[in-house]
């Protein structure tokens, strides 16, 4: 087995080493599936990569992973009665560069992995309950989410699958009133390295505390994107459950 | 010469053990405590015309995003600042004493501990801790500097008697240099600045009477 204890794929590569390990190996080195865009000079990444393994607690693990990667790209968007576009776009900016900022926060990657975990994705997902689960801490590059099409999570298991955070979308509509949408993706590859199964979709609940007013207590607000996240996901995982297991196609 | 070594170490060692004193108490007798967390080092929000929506895509260096400065506000500088400033009086916490942690919380401890994050602390005792800090562009609204800070004050118990978390908002019109090869001190200087006021104005927005629910 890959991953034989509790925390056994703990990686903490602090950004620097991993750009200057990337340089040593020249034009050669090629980006692992999904990494991050390794244009990017990567000057000031700290934040420690960390892929832990968490096994099941009441029953002994039977091979089986799911991987999880948090998302890399929250957007808001605020329409009032001009319907969107620039001019609305621009009446709202601000507005909006702030709600960005404050879903960047709340729902940093521990967060949406913490939040994801407090879930009984097993059983959500109608995944075995053998199955370990593989937090990486860092997101999938946004732009690789459809063009990579075999395992992002370096393993051999026979039983393996993936699910990917891809979007966190605030949206404020004069009429719908205020909402998060997250988009989530699974994938399923079984044993093989083609993708068996693969389910895309959002999940969208309304919001009636964030954003929070400027100078006012947020802590609620910010505290109620979790709690929101953890229900488009139920609801996004109800949806996959029912989903027909049809052959991907390449 | 060993004399004079003997007379310098012990004229410098009590000047070294004053200033671990200050930087930790104020009042030394004093028993209520204010400890003081900083958080982990900026981090960025952008969107532009073509490029955005990338959390962190400033700080890593992606093409397409503001090029900053390197390490412009890292968490040993946001120490500094968070030392030279009076927090207790900033808080209106009078005869508080002052314990500045020099690393960060985990976001999951920050947010996630019900009651006291310091389980043997004294019983007069609040949190100030430094969640986010974040470099804020778009091509609507321009470039700030966006604190979020949080707040917690326990009165001899295990639950907070007074809590409060939000934002600082302070405008950058030099952060970061217009061009990548300029000197970034100026620049690098603001945003320190910024990082102090937001503290003056988190006291301040800490003080102000709630306003009306939304």
């Amino acid at each position: 087995m890959k991953y034989p204890g509790l925390v056994l794929g703990t990686m903490l590569l602090a950004g620097s080493v991993q750009n200057a390990c990337a340089q040593e190996q020249g034009s050669a080195a090629t980006p692992a599936a999904g990494a991050p865009d390794q244009s990017a000079t990567a000057q000031q990444v700290q934040a420690p990569v960390e892929v832990i393994a968490h096994p099941p607690a009441d029953v002994a693990a039977d091979g089986c992973e799911l991987h999880i990667w948090p998302a890399q790209r929250m957007t808001s968007m605020t329409t009032g009665l001009l319907g969107g576009g620039l001019l609305d776009a621009a009446i709202h900016g601000n507005r909006d560069a702030t709600n960005r900022t404050l879903l960047a926060s709340a729902l940093d990657s521990p967060s949406q992995l913490d939040a994801l975990q407090a879930l009984d994705l097993r059983t959500e997902l109608k995944l075995t309950p053998g199955t370990t689960i593989i937090t990486h801490s860092q997101p999938v590059d946004r732009h690789t989410m459809n063009s990579v099409k075999t395992r992002r999570g370096e393993s051999p298991s026979k039983c393996y699958s993936e699910l990917i955070v891809a979007d966190v979308f605030y949206q404020k509509a004069a009429i719908y009133g205020r909402s998060l949408r997250t988009l989530f993706m699974v994938r399923d590859f079984g044993a093989g390295e083609k993708i068996a199964f693969e389910y895309k979709a959002w999940g969208g609940n309304g919001l009636k505390l964030f954003p929070p007013k400027e100078g006012e207590d947020a802590v609620a607000a910010l505290d109620e994107l979790v709690s929101v996240f953890k229900k488009n996901f139920q609801e996004y995982a109800n949806n996959e459950r029912k989903a027909p297991r049809a052959p991907v196609k390449s | 010469m060993r004399w004079i070594l003997e007379a310098l170490a012990a004229v410098m060692a009590p000047l070294h053990a004053a200033y671990a004193v200050e930087s930790t108490a104020d009042t030394a007798a004093a028993p209520c405590e204010l400890h003081v967390w900083p958080s982990g080092p900026l981090r960025s929000t952008y969107y532009g015309w073509v490029h955005g929506g990338i959390v962190d895509g400033s700080v890593q260096g992606r093409p397409g995003y503001p090029k900053l400065p390197d390490q412009p506000l890292t968490t040993a500088r946001q120490v500094e600042i968070l030392h030279s400033q009076d927090l207790p009086a900033l808080l209106g916490l009078r005869g508080f004493r002052t314990v500045l942690h020099d690393q960060p919380l985990e976001s999951r401890v920050l947010r996630g501990t019900v009651g006291r994050i310091l389980a043997n602390s004294p019983p007069c005792y609040a949190e100030l801790a430094i969640d986010d800090v974040f470099f804020q562009a778009d091509v609507f609204s321009g470039a700030y500097l966006k604190t979020l800070v949080r707040f917690r004050r326990f009165d001899a118990g295990d639950t907070p008697t007074r809590t409060f978390g939000t934002i600082a908002t302070e405008k950058l019109t030099q952060f970061p240099p217009a061009k990548s090869n300029a000197d970034p001190a100026d620049a690098v200087a603001e945003l320190s600045a910024a990082f102090g006021k937001s503290l003056t104005d988190f006291g301040r927005m800490l003080a102000a009477p709630p306003k009306r629910k939304h």
